[in-house]
């Protein structure tokens, strides 16, 4: 299987060139174009509670849809929003992604649904989040570009819903950017503090903001 | 039973190609030993072990060499336990106080998320409640053409029981009552516009603005012009005291009591119609029915009207009550009227000795006009 990501960083979308017996398990809705010889099967996201449980808080959707093809085939997968997509290469080890990020990925790795706790729920990174273990490549997407960066021993803040992936070495805070006054009136509110040894992925802009953005242009 | 000594984890190293991978860590008797899937080996000595507590779920044990080159993770509920045994108590106290600091941060953060939530929530609920009386108190400063754009547009949309009474005997009657009632609103501004409606609803109401709508059941259900004032006093007292466009305030909330404060009405209007056919129609609120009876029976005081009439008229449903339960929709809407009737009598007794006088109608004459009107 050979898979290139294209248009990158504003409208970024995967082609994978699938071969026979090659197989890859994508999102609901994120196939975008594909050869004819491609067959789609569609199954509950992990099961039924499972897929339930994504659905309600990993901001996943019900079904997977897994393709494969008898022939040298394409097939295009994109994501709803406009973004940067990133490749993991999972040796077994793992990382968590922020609901909605995650697109695609090989059969071998497994996608289970982690509690995040209250406090990332708060921060507005979600009460759940996925983790994606095993081995094999994961496809994941974000609004706006996509940046990692090292966090050693010391404490690196991350604004909320700027985070979209991890490493479980990865500790998480949630707390304001400032005092009470500077956090909510400098418009921070409240913010992510991480701490290694680890990864983390960012991205480059924000739903949230977007749609306060939006909501203050319609009144 | 044997004590588990191998597990999953990994391991942080700058020799690693991407600075980590996963690893199986063995806990020996010397110390920690990791092999990564690559087949690398690395080794940390319990001397040599600088121990964390952290991770995304709070219970990864780190094992780092003091130069910080090298570190071996795993988050294993077993491995805290497999390392103090191999340590023989090498590691235990610091075990310990790694997982208690963690404990009693975690503590700490529920007791901060606690009280930030409660002044959030203290704040909101006051924040919430003062726009709201704000709001409340703008409404009386907002022009009375509000309320009769409102209830103009409302009175179009509205769908009636029955066609318009036309009949000038039983019209004016009812223009005169409510011109009696007029000048004792205490409202300058407002007038009153009436319009009879050919239904056999008992039933009666005033929209904002001063659109008094009245049916044919409520006066033939009446025995005196007195009563159908006293029931025309109550409505009209909700117009004066714009009752309609503060339930607009409250069932539309914050974006409202926010609207009228910085003036903008525009919107508040088109939502206003909607409500306004349905506040007239259903329940006011219980404050709202108690300042509309009081201030009710104020207008008939001063307009020299007998208030008990009023009673009386409640008194008269009450026992119509069981014959046409559901025809009654004044009463459906004004609850408690056993209450109603001792507070107005109540009343009364505060207002002082006034000379009533009968209004000139003749009652009789209407009530033959009403007998050939469908009522349906």
């Amino acid at each position: 299987m050979e898979v290139e990501i294209r248009n990158r960083p504003s409208f970024a979308n995967v082609l994978v060139k699938l071969n026979p017996d090659d197989r890859l398990i994508a999102e609901a809705d994120a196939m975008a174009s594909m050869s004819g010889s491609v067959q789609m099967k569609t199954r509950w996201n992990g099961g039924f509670f499972p897929a339930v449980l994504r659905r309600m808080f990993g901001g996943e959707s019900l079904f997977v849809n897994e393709f494969s093809s008898d022939e040298p085939a394409e097939l295009v997968l994109t994501q709803p929003f406009p973004g940067d997509i990133e490749c993991l290469d999972l040796k077994g080890n793992a990382m968590f992604l922020q609901p909605g990020a995650f697109l695609a990925c090989e059969p071998g790795v497994d996608l289970g649904l982690n509690w995040a706790g209250v406090a990332s729920w708060i921060g507005g990174e979600g009460l759940f989040r996925l983790k994606v273990s095993g081995k094999g490549k994961v496809w994941f997407s974000s609004y706006g570009g996509i940046f990692q960066r090292e966090i050693g021993s010391e404490e690196y803040i991350v604004d909320s819903g700027h985070l979209v992936g991890y490493e479980p070495s990865i500790s998480i805070r949630v707390g304001m950017a400032g005092g009470i006054f500077s956090s909510f009136f400098g418009g921070e509110g409240l913010v992510t503090k991480v701490r290694g040894p680890g990864r983390i992925y960012m991205q480059s802009r924000n739903f949230s903001a977007l749609t306060a953005w939006i909501n203050a242009h319609l009144w | 039973m044997r004590e588990m000594t191998d597990f999953s984890g990994g391991v942080f190293h700058t020799s690693l190609a991407d600075g980590r991978a996963a690893a199986e860590i063995q806990v020996t008797s010397v110390g920690l030993v990791a092999r990564t899937t690559d087949d690398q080996v690395f080794e940390i000595p319990f001397g040599e072990c600088q121990l964390d507590v952290g991770g995304a779920s709070g219970r990864m044990v780190f094992c780092r060499t003091h130069d910080r080159q090298l570190t071996i993770f795993c988050e294993h509920k077993e491995f805290p336990a497999a390392l103090e045994l191999e340590s023989v108590g090498e590691v235990s106290d610091e075990l310990a106080r790694l997982f208690r600091r963690n404990r009693h941060e975690a503590h700490h953060w529920r007791m901060w998320l606690l009280a930030t939530a409660a002044v959030l929530m203290i704040g909101l609920i006051g924040g919430y409640y003062t726009l709201l009386a704000v709001a409340r108190a703008s409404v009386h400063a907002l022009p009375l053409s509000v309320d009769q754009k409102i209830g103009k547009l409302a009175l179009e949309a509205m769908d009636f029981d029955g066609p318009p009474v036309n009949d000038p005997v039983v019209v004016d009657a009812v223009k005169q009552i409510v011109a009696r009632l007029e000048p004792h609103t205490g409202l300058a501004g407002l007038t009153f516009e009436v319009r009879v409606i050919d239904s056999a609803t008992v039933n009666a109401f005033c929209l904002p603005g001063g659109k008094v709508i009245v049916n044919t059941g409520l006066l033939k259900m009446a025995q005196s012009p007195e009563q159908v004032a006293g029931v025309l006093s109550h409505e009209m007292a909700h117009a004066v005291k714009r009752h309609g466009l503060q339930r607009v305030t409250e069932s539309l909330g914050i974006v409202v009591a926010i609207e009228l404060m910085v003036g903008d009405v525009g919107g508040l209007l088109a939502l206003g119609v909607e409500l306004g056919k349905t506040a007239a129609l259903t329940s006011y609120s219980r404050e709202h029915e108690t300042e509309a009876d009081l201030v009710g029976v104020r207008m008939l005081h001063a307009a020299a009207i007998d208030p008990l009439e009023l009673a009386n008229f409640f008194e008269r449903l009450k026992k119509q009550d069981g014959d046409l339960p559901a025809a009654i929709a004044w009463i459906s809407t004004h609850p408690q009227h056993d209450v109603r009737i001792a507070a107005i009598r109540g009343q009364l007794e505060n207002l002082g000795p006034r000379e009533y006088r009968d209004l000139d109608i003749a009652w009789e004459d209407v009530q033959q006009h009403l007998k050939p009107l469908q009522g349906k």
